[in-house]
This record gives structure tokens, sequence and C-alpha cells, in this order.
């Protein structure tokens, strides 16, 4: 027998309790436990029968080993063994894990060569064969000019596996450039090809992972062959890609492995860009990029992930130096002029071997396209990392120093010291100020380098270590201050994306403020808007921020009128409902409130601007939300010009206008001009944040959807990922726009045969939405929308009838009758009717389809 | 291909797959295989002909020779042996085969194989079906496999089976006391059959 999950685990249990009783004992807990289960009692009885005979049965290890279990020689030759219809010739290849041999076609005239690789014996253990079956089957998949094709491939009469490849008569790379002296050019037309090669492996959703000279062979004619997929990985394994980590030291060469490989961090088709970018590097300048003095795997693992390369030219300048301290063998191939360098391939060269893989190019394709056009004199999109970046990086590495902590909580405090001004008298004041600076003291003393072990603190660690304390009743003789320091605790966490942080301290000022002054006191709204925006923005706890906006909106006007609430907060707040309001399904309501906020521009601080310039991108989402998608693009068009005349054109504001243009563009069907603009919002938002946050996850999700529809798997699949895991390292599930994501990556596995993984996705975002938006709002049905199209694909009709109907129903209400997303419902309802053979009731659908053309 | 010397190349791996590197307990296979067959030749070539070799030793000093414990940890420690007791389950049962083909005339020609040899091996127990039987438990109680891996073919203390897996020795024994009982019960029961037919 069998037994399965739960019954063994029950199984387990009774004959664990039972084991050690006397017989009389056993047949009173089994009549107990097994009730009338008759099968359940037999087998405990049986494995106990068992258990008493056991005696020494493996109780002893199992050997002894006996003598000639190790004799000299235990393989048997391969030469002259026949695997099919090919006859082995000789070895040319052995690894750890098999042997490659030449072999030819015993009955073959022109005796045809093929290469068979075979699993050395004794190690044909689980994991080696299936990573060896793994790479017969990609193989099986990849049928291209420039990779190694599989002919074969069988068991022998022992069983070990093998397989038939094409033989490849060739030399490495970069010997080949070597020996041949090829100029530039031809290098890089020679490059191309390979880059071709690895473009169409990735588009068939393999990456290779372990590209480098040994595994690219030039035959005599002069093609590039691409070998050894041995390591490869199919992306169709789904969310697998997350957890597969690549063998980084297990070639003797790891200079190609990236520094997410060398990390252990996830491998993406970019890094596959990072090693033939490498490649490149080395073809170009005859050196690898790195200088290490022991070649130990843990130097060349730093060197990979922090070391920046010289640049090509730079490298080729220096060269004269045989014995310069680099690494890898110094090659001896024709000294490179390093003018032909400079400029457009050191930008290229050093694009691809980024760091970050967002930062290279996105694709082989990309990668390849750039040497094309500086083959043909055209400008190319790589540059050379910005100043901007370039400081911003060396923030992030050495973190921030003391002053700069002290800084930030010196403007943490700065919000307390305005509301010292409203202090009732001046003896209580003073009591706030002094409370204040001292905890500020004593937050500086506790991170001070010196008391952390020589690491210097973060903003992070510094808030983490306020509100511990605060949470740990630190102030709480002076509960005014100590509410006030929670809820600018709080607010600073809320805009890290620490949600959960930000909800604790907040809800602890609240209650504080509560109890001080009153549910209407300003302090506590105050608070109470911070924690609104939380729910209404970032936790998607509609109801609950709904009804405080609908309860205290007229009493913050009031106060606004008043003198005592500043325009920054009204500002807020006007913004804070119209989200809500839009998230809600009623844009009109969001409009109006828009407008409102935007009355206000004359009084709000500078520092508040910003936030006006992302409400005008607001308010044309809403505008297109009612269908009016002319306006709303004319009006993003507007503001990224207008910021873009800016001397400061670099804003969060650019970012929101370019994005949100990105998802009208999306919407309108031009995916490219969409791509564009949002990889434009990407690089600025890559050069204001240091950390990534859920505006640039919104906008690489927005990637991932224009690339889709271009039927750019890879890159699509790359950017949902990193949004998703974006969203994910800050609030999961709760995020509004964390659905959408996996609507996407569902679509994705749709589109790429995972269909199982694809309806989990999809049906976990049509499961959040029903929890999370009220049954009225749009997002409900677009989720609804995209699993009823996925049914269809999988010839559910009845099922994908159900979402797609409520789908369309809910959107006619909504939205306005040419919207695009009312359109997308009624084509999704043609196409089902027209695949089910339905075409009359497709008709109707069709009709008003191309009746709502605008 | 390698050229390093195994010992820097099997520490690093251990490390690596302390940092999540699924790869490498298939990396590591060869070098754990090879050297168990070197260690293993160098014995018997220095003892008498009869005398036989525990598994227990055998692993315990190619670890010693593989790893430099210096830069280990005990996780590295527990995971060279749960792929020694791996490889010296495959030596053996491929061992098994090749003589019970040999037995039935099947095979090519081996080095002859001196009978006065093998009660050494455990004479009550069918390696094969054994193998067969811990493929089947595998299945639904991955754990209790492991166990009878480590213990039986890796020659694992109960203390150092709790260390490999992570749970207490405690728990390693009563673990292993039900999976005894369901293999000799499944093993026997094939026995029964292939008697009965």
């Amino acid at each position: 027998m069998r037994p399965a999950g739960e019954r063994w685990v029950r199984i387990k249990e009774l004959f664990e309790a039972a084991v050690n009783l006397d017989p009389n004992q056993r047949t009173a807990l089994l009549d107990e436990e097994c009730g009338g289960d008759e099968t359940l009692r037999g087998e405990i009885e049986s494995l106990l029968k068992s258990d008493e005979r056991t005696e020494d049965f493996i109780e002893r290890p199992a050997f002894a080993i006996p003598h000639d279990l190790f004799p000299d020689n235990v393989e048997e030759p391969v030469v002259g063994r026949e695997f099919g219809a090919y006859q082995v010739i000789r070895e040319i290849g052995r690894g750890g894990l098999g042997a490659v041999y030449l072999a030819a076609r015993a009955d073959d005239e022109y005796r045809k060569q093929v290469a068979i690789k075979l699993v050395r014996r004794g190690l044909d253990t689980e994991d080696i064969l299936r990573r060896f079956r793994n790479e017969r089957q990609i193989l099986a998949q990849l049928d291209h000019p420039n990779i190694a094709r599989l002919i074969d491939g069988g068991t022998t009469g022992d069983g070990l596996p093998y397989f038939v490849m094409e033989y490849v008569n060739g030399e490495p790379i970069n010997a080949y450039c070597d020996a041949n002296a090829l100029p530039t050019t031809e290098r890089l037309k020679l490059f191309r090809k390979v880059c071709a090669a690895v473009t169409y492996a990735h588009q068939n959703l393999v990456i290779h992972r372990d590209l480098k000279p040994s595994n690219i062979l030039v035959t005599q004619e002069g093609e590039p062959k691409l070998l050894d997929f041995g390591i490869a990985t199919l992306l169709s394994t789904g969310d697998e890609l997350f957890t597969q980590t690549i063998p980084a030291l297990r070639v003797m060469t790891p200079e190609y492995a990236s520094p997410e490989q060398v990390k252990g961090e996830k491998i993406m088709t970019t890094s596959d860009v990072y090693s033939l970018g490498v490649l490149l590097y080395e073809l170009l300048t005859g050196q690898r990029p790195y200088r290490l003095k022991t070649r130990t795997p843990e130097e060349i693992a730093r060197a990979i992930s922090e070391q920046e390369p010289e640049r090509p030219s730079t490298a080729v300048s220096q060269r004269p130096d045989r014995n310069s301290p680099r690494s890898g063998p110094s090659r001896t191939g024709p000294l490179r002029n390093p003018k032909s360098l400079r400029g457009d391939l050191d930008n290229i060269v050093l694009m691809a071997m980024r760091k970050e893989p967002a930062r290279r190019y996105t694709s082989v394709g990309q990668f390849s396209e750039d040497i094309r056009r500086h083959l043909e004199g055209l400008p190319v999109r790589a540059r050379k990392d910005t100043v901007t970046y370039r400081a911003s990086k060396f923030v992030n590495r050495h973190r921030i120093g003391v002053a700069a902590a002290a800084l930030v909580l010196l403007s943490l405090v700065g919000g307390i010291v305005t509301t010292l001004r409203q202090a009732q008298t001046a003896e209580r004041a003073k009591v706030k100020a002094e409370a204040t600076s001292a905890f500020l003291q004593r937050m500086l003393n506790a991170s001070s380098p010196d008391r952390n072990s020589g690491a210097q603190p973060t903003v992070k660690d510094l808030l983490d270590e306020a509100s511990k304390r605060l949470a740990n009743g630190y102030l709480s003789g002076q509960p005014e201050v100590r509410a006030e320091l929670q809820r600018v605790i709080g607010t600073t966490y809320l805009s890290l994306g620490q949600y959960d942080l930000a909800n604790q301290n907040l809800s602890a000022a609240l209650k504080e403020q509560t109890r001080i002054y009153g549910e209407d006191g300003l302090e506590t709204l105050k608070t109470k808007l911070c924690l609104a925006t939380l729910w209404g923005g970032s936790i998607g706890n509609y109801a609950k921020a709904d009804k405080f906006y609908r309860h205290k909106l007229s009493t913050l006007r009031a106060y606004h009128k008043k003198g005592t609430l500043s325009a920054d907060y009204l500002s807020n707040a006007l913004n804070g409902f119209a989200l809500l309001q839009r998230a809600q399904g009623d844009s009109k309501e969001a409009e109006k409130l828009l407008r409102e906020q935007l009355d206000l521009r004359s009084q709000v601080s500078p520092e508040a601007q910003n936030g006006l310039g992302v409400a005008e991108t607001v308010l044309a989402l809403t505008l297109a939300d009612q269908g009016e998608f002319d306006e709303a693009v004319g009006i993003v068009r507007r503001k990224v010009a207008e910021v873009r005349a800016q001397t400061h054109s670099e804003t969060p504001e650019l970012c929101a206008s370019l994005t949100g243009l990105g998802s009208f563009l999306i919407e309108k069907g031009a995916f490219a001009e969409a791509e564009e603009n949002l990889r434009a919002a990407e690089t600025v938002y890559r050069k204001i944040y240091n950390a990534a946050n859920m505006q640039l996850g919104d906008n690489l999700r927005l990637q991932a959807q224009a690339c889709l529809a271009l039927r750019q798997y890879p890159e699509a699949e790359a950017k949902i990922n990193a949004a998703l895991e974006i969203y994910r390292a800050a609030s999961g599930p709760r995020y509004v726009n964390y659905p959408t994501a996996l609507m996407v990556q569902g679509v994705i596995y749709s589109q790429t045969g995972r269909t199982a993984g694809a309806e989990k996705l999809l049906r976990e975002a049509v499961r959040i939405r029903a929890e999370n938006v009220p049954e009225t709002h749009f997002l409900r049905a677009t989720a609804n929308g995209a699993l009823g199209e996925f049914l269809t694909t999988q010839a559910r009709f009845p099922e994908a009838e159900s979402f797609l109907l409520a789908s369309y129903e809910s959107l006619k209400k909504s939205q306005a009758e040419n919207s695009p997303r009312t359109r997308l419902a009624l084509q999704r309802l043609a196409n089902l009717y027209e695949a089910w053979n339905k075409p009359d009731r497709a008709a109707p659908y069709r009709a008003s389809l191309s009746g709502s053309r605008s | 291909m390698i050229s390093t010397p195994p010992r820097e190349h099997v520490t690093q791996m251990l490390v690596d797959w302390s940092k999540s590197d699924h790869d490498a307990p298939a990396r590591l296979i060869p070098f754990v295989y090879d050297e168990l067959r070197q260690l293993a030749r160098q014995y018997l070539q220095r003892e008498r002909p009869d005398h036989t070799l525990q598994a227990t030793g055998l692993v315990h000093e190619a670890y010693l020779r593989l790893v430099d414990q210096s830069t280990t940890t005990w996780q590295n420690r527990a995971h060279f042996f749960g792929v020694a007791a791996q490889v010296m389950r495959r030596i053996l049962v491929d061992y098994a085969r090749a003589h019970r083909a040999e037995k039935r005339g099947g095979g090519w020609d081996k080095l002859a194989f001196d009978e006065a040899l093998a009660p050494s091996m455990e004479r009550n127990v069918d390696l094969i079906a054994l193998d067969d039987a811990l493929k089947d438990l595998l299945a639904f109680d991955p754990r209790q496999s492991q166990i009878v891996e480590l213990r039986f073919f890796g020659g694992l203390t109960n203390e150092e089976i709790g260390e490999v897996l992570d749970i207490s020795p405690r728990t390693v024994k009563r673990e292993w006391r039900l999976a005894k009982a369901w293999l000799r019960r499944e093993i026997m029961t094939g026995e029964d059959n292939a008697a009965g037919r």
C-alpha cells in the first residue's frame, strides 16, 4: 500500500502511539482510534507485526565493502561501442559528469561524424540524470544554424542515457578570432551571430547561463555554434526561475558569470546579456575585464559584484605589459586600436556588463541591434553612466553618514517644531521641545558607528530604532510629543513603502491623540489623514478610508478656512479621496475633487507643488476612465512637455506623467510608443530613488504589459517578475495594483503554454479583487475579463461566458461606451461565441463593436 | 577540465550549497564518488585480500580529505554526508545489480567475483529490493527515506543524522523504527509474492 498525505500522517501517529504499549493496551487503543476503519487498523497491525520481527534488519550499516567493488578500471571501454547507428571513434572531451565522444554512422558511406554525450557510469544518480534529460529536452526544442543540433538520443543496453549531437569541428571563438587576426568589424559581425543564437534560445524560453568562449566554437566556415546547454534553464518552469540559481563556480573560468549568478540570485535573460558583454570585452581587447590578484573563487565573486571594469579602450591602450595582473591568460591577438573602441563600443560593452540586471540592455536582441547601429554609423542606445547615477551608487554603497542621518532626524523633528507654535502655553512648548531634543540626542548616540560594529546607520535603521523605543514606552510621560514623533515616523515609513510599520506607528499616534484632542481635534485628523492615505492607497482597505473622507473632509475644509490647517494637508486629503473614489469606480466624483485640489495651487508650499503635477496625471486618468482618452492623453503630453522645459526636469512628476502616458498608449494599442515612454520614466525613477518603490513597480508592470502585447515574452516576464518582487517586498496582495500584475503574469503564462500556472494566477487575481473592491468596480470587471478570455482559449465556454458577461455588464455601467475597456469586453465576448460556434450570439457584440468605433 | 585541487573545490561547493545553490549536490557527486573509490582502492591494496572495509570509516575519511574544515560549518558537513550516503547507496546497489546479472549469466565478463567475500555484504537484505522500496517510501515520506539512506548506506549515527536533517536524534529514532517496519514488510511481501508465483 502506498498511503498518501493525511492517511500516512494518521498511520504514523497511531503506530507511534501503539508501538510502546503491551498487546492488550494496543488492542484497546486501536479499538478506540480506528473506529470502523478496518483498512487503517489492518495497516497498523501489519506494521506492528513487522516491527516485532525486524530484529537486526538493516540495523548494521550496509557494508563492508567487497573487494572488487573498486577495481582499477571499472569503466568498460567506450571507444568502438555502438550507440544506435553510431560507432564511437574516440573521446573528445570529459567533464565531471560525463564524457563526449566523436562517433560516425556505422552504415554511412561518407561517414557523417557526430558527437555523443554519455553519463559516466556510477554517476547516474537522479540529480545528474535529471540535468542530463533537461539538456536533451532543451536541445530538442532548439533548431538554429548557430546552435549545435540534437540528432538522436537513447539509452544504452545497461541503462545509461546518451544523446547524439551535431559534431562541431571548430575552435573557441576567442582563439578563432586571434588565429585569423580578425579586425574589429569582423569580430563584431561574428559576435552578432552568437547574439542571434542566444536570442533564438530566449525566444524559446531557454536561458543558457554558461556563455563563454569554450562553449562557442567557430567552424572552419566561420560559423559560430553554441554548445553545452548542460546548465541551461527553461523559463517554462515558471516560479522555479526564482529559486534556481546558477552553480557559479562550477566553471573554472567563472569570470563570465554575472553578479546575480555569483550572488546566487535569480537568473534572467539579462544574465546572458552580461556574459555576452564579458565575451565581447574579451574579443575586443584580448583581456578579461577584472583585475585579480589571487583568482580564488571568493575574489572572483567579489570582483564580479563590485569591481567596475575598465573601459575597453583604456584596457587596450595599457596592454603592452605581458605580465599584467589581469585575470585570464594573456592572448596573442593583434594589438587593437584604442581609438576604434573609444565612445560607442566602450559604452555598448559596459552597458551589457552593468552590475544591475535592470540597467543592462533588456534583451540580447537590443544589445546586438546597438552593435549593428554602431557598424552602420548610427547613434547607439548605450550611454555612459551618469554622474548622478554614480553618486547615488556611492551613497548606496557607503550607506549614509552620521551627519546625513542626523539631518533626516532633524527634518522629522521639523514637523514637530511647527506644531510647537500652536501649543497653548509657552511652558508646554518648552517641555515639548526639551523632550524632543533629548529623544533626538539618544537616537544619534545609539546609532553612532562605534556602537553598531562599525557600520553606519541607514535612515531605515534610525527609524526602526526610534519606532522601537517609542513603542517600548519611551517618552510616555510626554504623550503629545510621543504621538507626534510616531506620526512623523509613520509618514516616513509610508513613503518608504513599509506599510506595516507605518500602520503601527500611525495607529499608536491616533489612539493617543484621540484621547488627548478628541476625535475631531486637528492633530487627530492629521494623523487619521495619513492613515487614510495608507488604507486607501496602499493597503486597499477602502471602506475605512472612505468613511474617514466622507465624514471628515468638510471638517478639514473648515480647519483650512480658519487658517489652522495648511493647504498642503487639504491638498493631500482631496487627492487621497479622489484616488479612493476612482478606485471605487466613481471617476466623475474623483475628477471634481482633483479639480478642487488643483485650485489650491497658489496656496500650497513649494515642496508640495510636485504633488500637484502628479494630481494632473491622476485627473487625466479619471478622464480616461470616463472614456475621454484623447483629452487625457493631451493633458499628460502637455505635462511632459512642460516639465521637460524646466531646468530640473528629472522629477517625480515627469515620471508620473510619462508613466500615465504609457498606460493610456497601452490601452489605445500604441505599444511601442508606450514602451518608449515607460522606459524613459523608468530611467528617471532609478535616478531619483535609490531604492525601488511602488511607482517603479507600476512602471515595470506597465512595461511588461507593453512587451506582452508586442509578444516579447522573456522581456515581459522579466519585467513583471521585477514588478511583483517590488510589490511583494512592500505590501504584497494588499497593494491595489498587485492583482493586475498577477493578471499580466497569468496572461504571459497562458500565451507561452503554461496553462495550469496561468489559471492559478488569474483566479488569484479575481479572488483578491472580489475581496477588496466593490462589485461595480472596473478593476473587478477587468480581472473577470482576463480569466474569461483565458477560459475561452481552453474551450471551457460556459464558464468563460459567465465571467465575460459579468465583466461586460459591469463595465457598461461604469465606463463610457467607447472606452477601450468596454470595447475589450465586447471583443472578448464576440471571440468567445465565435470560438463556441455560436455566431448568432457573437453578432450583436460585433455590431456594437463596430458601432462604437470612435 | 577539472584542474583545481578537489579540496578547494568541494569546500567551495559546500559553501555555495548553503547559499542555496541547488545544483551543488549534483556537482559534488563526481568528486565524492572519485574520492570514495580511490580511498577504497588504497585500503584494499594495503590490507589482506579478505579484509573488508567499513563504509562509515570511508565516508568520514573522505570528508576529512575533501573538505577544508576551517572554512566550513556543521551545515556544510551535514550536506557532505548526505551526498556521500547517496553515492554509497548508488555504488552498492549497482554492484548488487551487476552481481545478480552475473549470476544469471547475463552481462559482460566482469572481474571474477570472489564468493568468499560476499558474506560481508548484508546477508539478510536484498539490496535491490530495498532500493526499490526506498524509492516508494521517498514518494510519501521523504524524510524517512533519507534517514534510512543516511543510516544504512552512509553509516551515520542518529545524532549525525539529526544534524544532517536538522531534527532531534529522538525524532530520528522514532522515524527510523516505523521506516524499518514499513520497509521490512514491503520487502518481505515482495518475496512472498515471488515465492508464490
